[in-house]
């Protein structure tokens, strides 16, 4: 290299370190760290001590003396994690997709539909939790669903208080947040060719066919794109179930969430060590379902101009 | 920046040590405290170059955690009972033995419960600055409103239940439950038969056959008929030779009652008030034990004890109330009174439960969101003089406030009314007022005006009283504070009598310390602090367990209690289970602390 080039090397170095820094300060720099506490027995209040993988033995594999392998609340948190995702998911993608849709018709006060349906997602989790707190309250006088259950002669349900009931509770209170996705579905709708709808309507494809054969198709990457980011997002799920539980995971657990324990872990108990290494599990765990979504991406998502 | 940005300190503070002092207390607790800490500045703090910068925040707990483990604590934390043992085994805090030796302050000054809490492996770790204890809590009204029942099931209206058998009776009586006929767990226990007879395990009968059918296998349910449909229908069940004030007996019985009154319409069992219910407010469910004289930690022996027979007990005792109102309704019912209880739609106000176990700060609550509860039976004209006293003002001429209040007793330039729980003084110079300031009336004196009454919570355990559980806000010194010495003349100053009666009268609660003068009783927002300062001081009292793991432990005893109240679990089973979870962490903590000291290269 010149002496220019080392010039313009320097210079370009200078402008992206403000970035370089940060990035390395308060990004790798953590994660590094977050692995290191993970090999780790460390109190926050106490230094480090290498333990090796017993932190992950404890959690997943380890004979526990009260039967069974590993700590019994990381495997219900697991499991609650993994039951909210598969519930809230699925569901997430068809009623955000079916929004959109009935969005993207040109019909009067479409803004206005759009704004309506976009607001709830502006709504911060705290505020949100503690609304739905109310509506889902058992007493039938103060809780908004049980009041007109009550006015149409049924009897009030515990919809927070039994097992039965609190996920399916969470799932729909969740829902009610998709605006995001819905304008990220419309934004892809947008781009569908007009010309493809024609050419279907020619050949005598009615409203599903066309959905089925072309709008879905078309806007793949974006339900590709949706599906990553609900992954990583759905078995991260803290806020919600934090606030509505007070941080208990009431009833009997069932709402106890993966990200919860390990904040109980760590501030609570102050094993931050057990902690770190549960968030290295939960990244194992996204990084396998983000590349078997990526894996199975060729069969289903079809890119314009290929 | 410049206009909202950080300003210099004052130059007299400049002058002094300045030590920090991070504090739980936020909203009208926090500037209490904020008080104290102004007393001391202005006193102590000046006489020995101390100040004391009070800063009250949430989540107090993590942010000292953080803070110590970054080398940057405060130099004083106000925690919780529950953090101080787990602390102190991870070396967190600065051991206080020397330092309360050099200020003569000794186990003598205090109650044994709170000091014994403050020292753990022989070392002292923090002082109190507020302490509370639990009793039970009670409506008088409501038990005067159901006098004539109470008596007839044999039980006296005007005083409380003594025992937990009668307050099992007080709460049945008193219980306010729609049609429920079998409790859950009943239909459960005999689903075979039920199926095998062709019935539903899972539903209430609904007709008068199904009926039928479900009496004939689980007999006749111990309430069938509201109370308010025997009273409707006493005249006509007196002419059928019927008794009103009583459930029938067996088949024949009801189906002559079902001839006088109906099928009941709908079985729903919801409760519109319950007598007691130990999960409401739920706080001090893991600390039932000390009613049946067991712990779940043995300390001598440092050893988990959950499934020790007393502890069985307790959480069969709590399970016993789901299983008398049923699981659905029990739960339906605790589920609506949930976060609300710093609201006017407390349990407690509202009636919805008449008796509970709670604090001293209850009438904080009852004084600021339903103060009719505080002033049963006051004169109109009393409440209405209370009421006017607030348009009193500084230069209104004595004429006008006579208008206003009423003649009052003179006594020189100061004029007295009484108006129910409060006595009214104004002080009036050159015929105008100069001074207003009200009193309450001494306790004695305000507790036959309040709606409510208080009274040890009783005992599974013949001949023991005032049982309690004992928690309490603790003062500590985080290990790397830089200024400890000054730290600890804060916290010697708050261990003074008359401090300690400040703080714990404006925060409304009982003092630390053995002796309290009359007029902490007497003036005391709470009429009833003689009982919680009685029942704190007495052999009873119990605190927080002091094992490191305590935050693990009361999880897992939450858990257990919560089964118990939905009676997904048999207590047993569950503390069984929650003590070999937590039999394994236990020892893998101190293994692992073991390990660090072998490290560290001390011996123990």
């Amino acid at each position: 290299m010149t002496k220019k080039d080392w010039q313009q090397l320097g210079k370009g170095l200078a402008f992206l370190s403000p970035w370089l820094v940060g990035f390395a300060v308060f990004t790798a720099l953590p994660i590094v760290m977050s692995f290191w506490f993970s090999l780790c027995d460390y109190t926050l209040l106490q230094k480090p001590v290498y333990v090796g993988l017993e932190n992950y033995r404890t959690l997943v594999w380890g004979e526990n003396p009260a039967g069974g392998y590993g700590d019994p609340w990381f495997w219900k948190s697991l499991w609650n994690t993994a039951r909210f995702a598969a519930m809230f998911l699925p569901s997430a993608m068809v009623v955000s997709l079916g929004l959109a849709m009935l969005l993207n018709a040109k019909i009067r006060g479409q803004a206005i539909y759009r704004t309506i349906i976009f607001l709830p997602s502006l709504v911060p989790a705290v505020a949100s939790a503690m609304v739905w707190l109310w509506i889902y309250n058992a007493d039938y006088k103060q809780g908004l669903i049980n009041a007109y259950l009550m006015k149409l002669g049924l009897d009030p349900v515990g919809f927070l208080a039994l097992k039965e009931w609190a996920m399916y509770a969470l799932v729909f209170m969740s829902l009610w947040g998709v605006g995001n996705t819905v304008v990220i579905y419309l934004a892809g709708l947008q781009d569908v060719p007009k010309e493809l709808y024609e050419a279907a309507e020619i050949d005598g494809a009615g409203m599903w066919r066309q959905t089925w054969h072309v709008t879905i198709p078309m806007i793949s990457p974006v339900i590709f794109f949706n599906l990553i980011m609900g992954i990583i997002g759905s078995l991260q799920t803290f806020a919600t179930p934090y606030i509505l539980t007070d941080g208990l995971g009431r009833p009997e657990r069932s709402l106890h969430f993966f990200a919860m324990y390990l904040y109980d872990n760590a501030f609570q108990y102050l094993k931050m060590g057990h902690a770190s290494a549960m968030s290295w599990i939960m990244l194992v765990i996204i990084l396998a379902w983000t590349a078997v979504a990526f894996w199975s991406s060729k069969r289903w998502v079809h890119y314009q101009g290929k | 920046m410049l206009i909202f940005g950080p300003r210099s300190i004052a130059r007299w503070e400049q002058d002094r040590v300045r030590i920090t002092y991070w504090e739980k207390w936020t909203g009208l607790e926090g500037s209490q405290m904020a008080e104290v800490v102004d007393d001391f500045n202005r006193t102590v703090g000046k006489a020995k170059g101390i100040y004391v910068q009070y800063l009250s925040m949430s989540k107090v707990d993590q942010k000292t955690l953080i803070a110590t483990a970054a080398g940057v604590p405060p130099d004083v934390a106000g925690v919780w009972d529950t953090q101080l043992v787990q602390f102190a085994a991870l070396d967190a805090l600065e051991p206080l033995d020397d330092y309360a030796k050099a200020y003569g302050i000794t186990r003598d000054s205090y109650k044994p419960v709170y000091w014994d809490a403050m020292v753990y492996e022989g070392k002292l770790w923090g002082l109190v600055s507020t302490p509370w204890a639990v009793a039970m809590h009670y409506n008088k009204r409501t038990f005067a409103e159901n006098a004539a029942a109470l008596k007839r099931a044999g039980l006296d209206p005007d005083r409380p239940p003594k025992t937990l058998e009668e307050l099992g009776r007080y709460a049945e009586v008193l219980d306010i439950q729609h049609n429920h006929w079998y409790a859950e767990d009943v239909l459960e226990k005999n689903a075979e038969v039920l199926k095998a007879g062709g019935l539903d395990p899972k539903k209430q009968p609904t007709t008068a056959e199904e009926l039928e059918k479900y009496v004939k296998v689980l007999g006749v349910p111990e309430s069938f008929f509201e109370r308010e449909t025997l009273e409707k229908y006493a005249g006509p069940l007196k002419a059928a030779g019927l008794d009103p004030g009583r459930q029938p007996r067996d088949l024949g019985e009801l189906k002559r009652y079902l001839q006088v009154c109906g099928l009941p319409a709908r079985v729903s069992g919801r409760i519109e008030r319950a007598g007691y219910l130990p999960a409401e407010p739920g706080w001090f469910l893991s600390h039932t034990p000390y009613w049946f004289g067991a712990s779940v930690y043995d300390a001598k022996a440092d050893k988990l004890t959950l499934t020790d027979e007393g502890v069985v007990r307790a959480f069969e005792w709590v399970q016993s109330y789901s299983k008398r109102l049923g699981r659905k309704s029990a739960n339906d019912f605790k589920s609506g009174m949930q976060d609300v209880f710093a609201s006017a739609q407390n349990a407690f106000l509202v009636g919805s439960v008449v008796i509970e176990k709670q604090g001293p700060w209850m009438v904080n609550y009852t004084e600021d969101l339903k103060p009719s509860m505080d002033r049963w039976n006051v004169p109109k004209e009393e409440l209405e003089r209370e009421k006017r006293f607030s348009e009193v003002w500084v230069g209104m001429t004595a004429g006008e406030v006579e208008k206003l209040l009423g003649p009052g007793q003179e006594a020189g330039a100061k004029r007295t009314w009484k108006a129910g729980i409060k006595t009214l003084h104004v002080t009036i110079a050159d015929g105008k007022v100069a001074e207003k300031s009200w009193k309450w009336i001494p306790a004695e004196e305000r507790k036959k005006y309040f709606e409510w009454g208080t009274a040890d919570f009783p005992s599974a355990i013949p001949g023991v009283e005032g049982a309690t559980y004992a928690g309490y806000d603790v003062l500590v010194i985080p290990r790397g504070s830089r200024h400890k010495k000054e730290a600890f003349e804060f916290i010697a100053y708050v261990q003074r009598q008359e401090v300690q009666e400040k703080i714990c009268s404006l925060h409304c609660k009982n003092s630390v310390l053995r002796k309290v003068s009359k007029e902490f009783l007497s003036n005391h927002q709470n009429p009833y602090i003689d009982v919680y300062e009685r029942i704190s001081a007495g052999p009873n009292a119990r605190c927080v367990p002091g094992i490191p793991i305590w935050p693990e432990v009361n999880v897992e005893l939450g858990q257990v209690a919560e089964k118990a109240v939905k009676l997904s679990q048999e207590p047993r089973e569950a503390l069984k289970e929650a003590q070999q979870r937590l039999e394994a962490r236990y020892a893998e903590f101190k293994r692992r602390q073991a390990e660090r000291k072998r490290l560290a290269g001390i011996v123990k």
